[in-house]
């Protein structure tokens, strides 16, 4: 196994330990400090976040399958989540996302051939009352309409 | 503060205050308004005695259950082995449902307050804060509140140098509409993945780690504070009988002005409706999802259960005049939710909202059950082709036992959040889907794109 966190992802993840009565706790938090380092959790990372927390290593596979934040191979420099749900549906979603799949090139589940964007549907963000909406970068992106998503796109590098 | 209001005309808001206000979210802020002030009351106080304060305010839970917040804090047993826990169920993720949100990212410290009132009642030294991992500032905003309250003493060692210890950390999901789910909740804070558990045993008894745990929303906390600080009297006067308090309801869909509105509990839908600008560009009311996706269509029809005594049936109240408290929705024939009230155009295709919806819980459902794993797939494939044109006539019966099925046969209510909008968009829009099957396709074109630009809702400017 290759070793593939930094010592500041292991030291980050450690400084968590005490926080929980167990090591399992820290898996969901771990898997996020892992992907902030690689963007993914890789069959090395998993095998190393398994024995850090002294979990077997199909557990951490099996969270990394079931959340849809956490990807198992590599996805685009930015992840855009765009709302397909009832309220930003009702405000024009449908059409912002045909857009985005249109600009972008690729379908949602699909990451752009340079590896800039994955585009994904997202069921609801919470953002029922400022629809249509997107997440990206840990952002939300609020009354959305084309240009307005023309030009996010655009920007991101 | 916006040009638009977002209360009654003349209602005092106490749990949106400082979200119109400038820098609301920082500990100064609140302290200014008092805030802190209850948890120095309640720490004076034994715990059987804010248990006790909190029953009689008949605080009923945000999240979409509605239960006394007081009688669960009561189920937790007094003599424990095993730590307690007190957990914050941040994970809002009912469509339609979006105030939460807001709580964490522009007032947390009024919910964190809250919290530590609970766990102190509970007995429970440790909470954590589940938050959903799609909440960008939100988190920030509340990672930021928790260290504030460490840094001034509200948590640590000696909480409000009270002697009780009080510990808090947040804990970040990562994408699992069933997190919210309480006891999925507990096995995703626990490392796993989010199944639910069987019940019994309830949380309030094994939950956390073993330990007994209580649950609550972020709303039904941040109420806490002020059934102490305002008073038990103030706090009834907010709401309607049974249910104490003010309540946030999130608009949203085809109204003129959708945002978070303060009401008191059992402000009527249709007034509501009204300080929301009525339904947008002059249309008419189609209708109304009261408490978030799962909660069954209220519809601009006389609705005899709202009815007094006697009253002539062209007097009877619509369904969509309903006073909106868990009690009254109930009677309307639907739910109270999580408040996330969504309204529907006279131009909206009902078929599409159905397949829109079932869409989102079959791929929410865990595939724990099989009713839900299974009927989850069945009805979104059957709404999906109907609305394509491709519908059969023996689709409606499949759709509707398919549902009836999932009704109670499952470990959690997920499977239920489905079946309840099935059967409710048939019973009130047959006709429509009936007529998607003889037309083999659908009459309404994607819908324009319209955002409300209301930016002062917007996580980014702020």
């Amino acid at each position: 196994m290759a070793r593939v966190l930094t010592a500041d992802t292991v030291a980050e993840i450690e400084k968590l330990f005490p926080r929980y009565p167990t090591r399992l706790a820290v898996l969901g938090p771990a898997i996020h400090l892992t992907q902030r380092q690689l963007g993914h959790v890789s069959d090395d990372a998993a095998l190393e976040l398994a024995a850090l927390l002294g979990t077997p290593v199909t557990r951490v596979k099996e969270m990394v399958s079931f959340y849809t934040m956490y990807y198992d191979r590599p996805v685009g420099r930015h992840v855009v989540r765009i709302c397909r749900n009832l309220a930003c549906q009702s405000r024009g979603a449908d059409q912002v996302i045909a857009k985005a799949e249109s600009v972008l090139g690729v379908h949602c589940g699909q990451t752009t051939a340079d590896g800039r964007v994955t585009l994904e549907h997202e069921e609801c963000l919470a953002a029922c009352g400022t629809g249509p909406a997107l997440w990206c970068d840990d952002n939300l992106v609020e009354n959305l309409n084309e240009d307005k998503l023309e030009k996010l796109l655009a920007g991101l590098q | 503060m916006t040009a638009h209001a977002y209360a009654p005309p003349g209602f005092e808001i106490t749990l949106s205050k400082r979200w119109f206000v400038k820098d609301g979210h920082t500990y100064d802020a609140y302290v200014k308004d008092g805030g802190y002030g209850a948890l120095k009351k309640v720490l004076k106080l034994q715990p059987a005695e804010v248990i006790d304060t909190v029953k009689r305010a008949n605080l009923r839970g945000r999240g979409g259950a509605g239960f006394a917040a007081g009688v669960k804090w009561g189920f937790v047993p007094k003599d424990s082995e095993k730590p307690k826990y007190l957990v914050v169920n941040a994970d809002e993720s009912e469509p339609g449902t979006y105030k939460d949100r807001y709580v964490l990212a522009r007032d947390p410290h009024m919910m964190l307050e809250g919290a530590a009132i609970a766990a102190y009642a509970i007995g429970a030294h440790q909470i954590y804060v589940y938050a959903r991992g799609e909440f960008g500032l939100p988190y920030r905003r509340l990672t930021a509140a928790i260290q504030e309250a460490y840094d001034k003493g509200v948590f640590g060692s000696s909480a409000q140098k009270s002697g009780y210890q009080l510990e808090c950390q947040p804990h970040r999901g990562a994408g699992a509409y069933i997190c919210g789910e309480e006891t999925a909740l507990l096995e995703s804070l626990e490392g796993k993945i989010g199944r639910p558990r069987l019940k019994p045993p309830f949380p309030a008894v094994v939950g956390a780690f073993g330990g007994p745990t209580i649950i609550n929303n972020v709303e039904t906390l941040a109420c806490v504070p002020l059934i102490f600080s305002r008073g038990l009297e103030w706090f009834l006067k907010q709401g309607s009988p049974n249910n104490g308090g003010p309540k946030l309801i999130c608009l949203s869909g085809h109204v003129e002005h959708p945002g978070v509105y303060e009401v008191p509990n059992g402000y009527p839908c249709n007034e509501l409706l009204k300080l929301a600008g009525g339904v947008w560009r002059g249309r008419k009311l189609k209708a109304v999802i009261p408490g978030g996706s799962s909660t069954p269509l209220l519809v601009p029809k006389r609705c005899k259960a709202l009815a007094k005594p006697g009253q002539p049936e062209a007097e009877w109240p619509l369904e969509t005049d309903v006073a909106l408290d868990f009690d009254n929705l109930k009677l309307a024939g639907s739910m109270f939710g999580s408040a996330g009230m969504m309204v529907l155009d006279d131009s909206t295709c009902m078929v599409r909202s159905l397949s829109t919806l079932a869409n989102f819980y079959a791929h929410e459902s865990c595939g724990q059950c099989t009713p839900c794993r299974e009927g989850s797939g069945w009805v979104a494939k059957i709404a999906r082709r109907i609305e394509a044109g491709q519908g059969t006539d023996a689709d409606l019966g499949t759709l509707e036992a398919a549902a009836r099925h999932m009704l109670g046969t499952t470990i959690c209510p997920l499977a239920d959040a489905l079946a309840m909008p099935v059967l409710s968009f048939l019973q009130k829009f047959r006709p429509e889907f009936e007529e998607h099957i003889r037309a083999k396709g659908c009459r309404v074109a994607p819908y324009d794109v319209h955002p409300a630009n209301n930016t002062f809702w917007e996580d980014s400017p702020r």
